[in-house]
């Protein structure tokens, strides 16, 4: 199988270019949440504010042809594998230009043409289909890999248990991603694990694991490019843990009460650390703001060709099931 | 024509895809090197290699995940649940994932992907190991669900599974995997979504799943015996159902007795009754009856286990009563106030 795709233009994104992507993400979710709060989006929403970094790293290592899993919190994949943006913002609000035509919404868009089969709402299928991406990529012996991202949440579901297992034992070229953002909804991590190193689990499947600093944009980006290299050679998966912390409530149900305020000063944010590590390179201010200022351009842009987008036609759901209920029509 | 069983019939398709199109791939607990416990996929290994033909771990959730994974990105994946019992354990792949990405991505993401599994009382393998959950599965609009109850068909099932764009189930039966019948040589397919009219007959229709069709066939030959011409339909898909052939059936004889091995309760027995009487109220002549399995646990002890199960006896007992029926209120109008 096999993508095409602009975003996948054969050159590792620099940082300025990371730093573009992480302003797009940035201006993605403030838009959603005020497209949540509108009531203009319905149903759950999870946002990434504060995980740009580890979300937008990971995918820069990768080239057509490869293959991304994703979360209920997918938006950093959308944004790093170039999804366009109109019909992301009108799937989750429902409409008929949706990649899904609304039938998705924010956890479920799938376009295959950007290596993104599908997202899962469910914990612990990232990692199911990751094996399942992965083997039919070792039978074809093409070097592509599967980018699996998960989360911290993840890590005590059964089906990691199975899937690190079958991934080691068929060293199938899978990097498993591991976004440790601290909490599952108000569950700290270590109030749900005794062993908090993640990426120590990595060594008792025999996957080699590293852990790297989940805010640090370039970091992310270097250390999974390693892991796909490791993958499109033979080398077999690795476990990555990035280290980050979700500034975002859970999602837009979320009551709070469960952080201490104060524990989010322990992470910098993503998109500060980027713009000094810019400006310190000699990228001049305007510049940089420059790119923030056209990163919230598109995505008002996106939010109004979602807006204009028309509900989606039933009638096709009516033909589905007369399929699928075995009635003749 | 050849006599096979319903092992070597299902070892027939297999070996007949796999040679057919490589992107077809077995998996599965013991399914390689053992050649799966009922001899399913036995002699694939030799002849497909170690990369096709695979040994999994103890994983249900994660082979039929992983295998759904496979099938959205190339391949044709065929997984083998050694117990349907076990199959509870990766409902989650399916109900949340198999049944569910082709229909959000519109069809741009195909699931072609087969899990085979069987199930069925008869052997005394009590509570954990006789169930039957097909209707877990038939629930779900997504996933085609097929119940082969003979050889041909296992072998025509298979076929149309594995070449189909959607997911499937298949329920196979652990009692049927020994019985013997002509299967046809080559090509074989035999269309998804379809029924059977297996016996034809004019005064009762009994229809029948997966296991319990041999004992609907024993059951009209002895209602032959005392005059009755008795129709059996082998319902072979659970979903879609063949609602057309199921309701012609039940329109030409006017009386219905549906059976299945397991619970009445919220199963395919029921489904099948409330189509009969949507569809064919107007040409019945009584009410629909069922049978099936005491609302209990499998039992292991087997005179236990023949207590629970349904049979020829109770389908017989049920057509029986029907007839009387008829014998009691000849007007088919006056039927139409019962119940």
């Amino acid at each position: 199988m096999t993508y095409s795709t602009t975003v996948f233009d054969g050159r590792t994104p620099d940082l300025t270019e990371l730093y573009r992507r992480m302003c797009v993400l940035r201006h993605l979710d403030l838009a959603l949440d005020h497209l949540s709060h509108q009531g203009k989006i319905k149903g759950p929403m999870h946002l990434g504010f504060g995980q740009e970094a580890a979300g937008i790293g990971a995918t820069a290592a990768l080239r057509r042809g490869d293959i991304t899993t994703a979360t209920h919190r997918p938006h950093a994949q959308y944004v790093g594998l170039g999804l366009p943006l109109g019909p992301t913002i009108a799937e989750m609000m429902g409409r008929a230009d949706g990649q899904c035509g609304g039938r998705g919404g924010h956890m479920l868009i799938a376009d295959p043409d950007y290596g993104l089969l599908s997202p899962s709402g469910i914990v612990g299928h990232s990692l199911l289909l990751a094996v399942g991406h992965g083997y039919s990529q070792k039978l074809a012996n093409a070097g592509d890999v599967t980018l699996c991202v998960t989360g911290d949440g993840s890590v005590n579901s059964g089906a990691f248990n199975e899937s690190a297992n079958m991934a080691a034992l068929w060293q199938l070229p899978v990097v498993i991603f591991v976004e440790n953002n601290q909490y599952a909804l108000s569950v700290a991590l270590e109030r749900s694990v005794h062993e908090t190193e993640l990426y120590r689990r990595g060594w008792g499947y025999g996957i080699p694991g590293i852990r790297v600093n989940g805010n640090d944009v370039e970091a992310v980006r270097d250390c999974v490019a390693h892991a796909v290299r490791r993958a499109r050679t033979g080398g077999g998966p690795t476990l990555v843990e990035a280290v980050t912390y979700r500034s975002a409530d859970f999602s837009g149900a979320d009551r709070g009460g469960y952080r201490d305020i104060t524990e989010a000063e322990r992470f910098t944010d993503p998109l500060s650390i980027a713009r000094d590590r810019l400006i310190a390179a000699g990228a001049s201010a305007e510049r940089v703001d420059a790119t923030d200022r056209d990163a919230r351009q598109t995505v008002a842009d996106a939010v109004a060709f979602a807006e204009a987008s028309p509900w989606p036609d039933a009638s096709e759901l009516v033909e589905i099931a007369h399929k699928w209920d075995g009635t003749r029509i | 024509m050849r006599p096979m069983t319903y092992a070597q019939a299902l070892n027939d398709a297999l070996r007949q895809e796999m040679r057919r199109d490589e992107k077809v791939v077995v998996l599965g607990q013991d399914v390689a090197v053992y050649g799966g416990i009922f001899g399913a996929t036995h002699g694939l290994l030799d002849e497909f290699g170690p990369g096709r033909v695979v040994d999994t771990p103890i994983s249900e959730n994660g082979m039929v995940g992983a295998a759904m994974g496979m099938a959205m990105s190339g391949l044709r994946p065929v997984v083998e649940i050694m117990y349907s019992d076990f199959l509870t354990l990766a409902m989650d792949s399916l109900a949340n994932g198999a049944a569910v990405f082709p229909f959000v991505s519109r069809g741009r993401i195909k699931i072609p992907l087969v899990v085979r599994t069987q199930g069925g009382p008869g052997g005394s393998a009590g509570p954990q190991h006789s169930k039957s959950i097909e209707q877990w599965v038939a629930h779900l609009p997504g996933i085609h669900t097929v119940m082969p109850s003979n050889p041909a068909d296992a072998k025509g099932l298979l076929t149309a599974a594995i070449r189909s764009d959607d997911p499937v189930v298949m329920f196979e039966h652990k009692a049927l995997y020994t019985t013997e019948d002509l299967v046809p040589e080559g090509e074989h397919l035999t269309p998804l979504g379809t029924a059977a009219v297996i016996h034809e007959g004019t005064d009762v229709t009994i229809i029948a799943i997966s296991g319990m069709v041999r004992h609907a066939l024993d059951a009209a030959a002895r209602l032959s015996a005392l005059g009755v011409s008795t129709e059996v339909v082998d319902v072979r898909s659970l979903r879609p159902l063949d609602t057309q052939t199921l309701v012609a059936s039940a329109r030409k004889t006017g009386r219905v007795v549906v059976a299945h091995e397991t619970w009445l309760r919220y199963g395919p027995t029921a489904e099948i009754a409330a189509v009969i009487m949507e569809e064919a109220f107007e040409d019945l002549h009584a009410p629909v009856a069922r049978v099936g399995a005491l609302a209990v646990p499998y039992p292991a002890s087997p005179s236990l286990e023949l207590a629970v199960l349904g049979g020829a006896d109770d389908i017989v007992w049920a057509a029986s009563k029907l007839m009387t029926t008829r014998l009691v209120r000849p007007q088919s109008n006056e039927m139409r106030g019962i119940r």
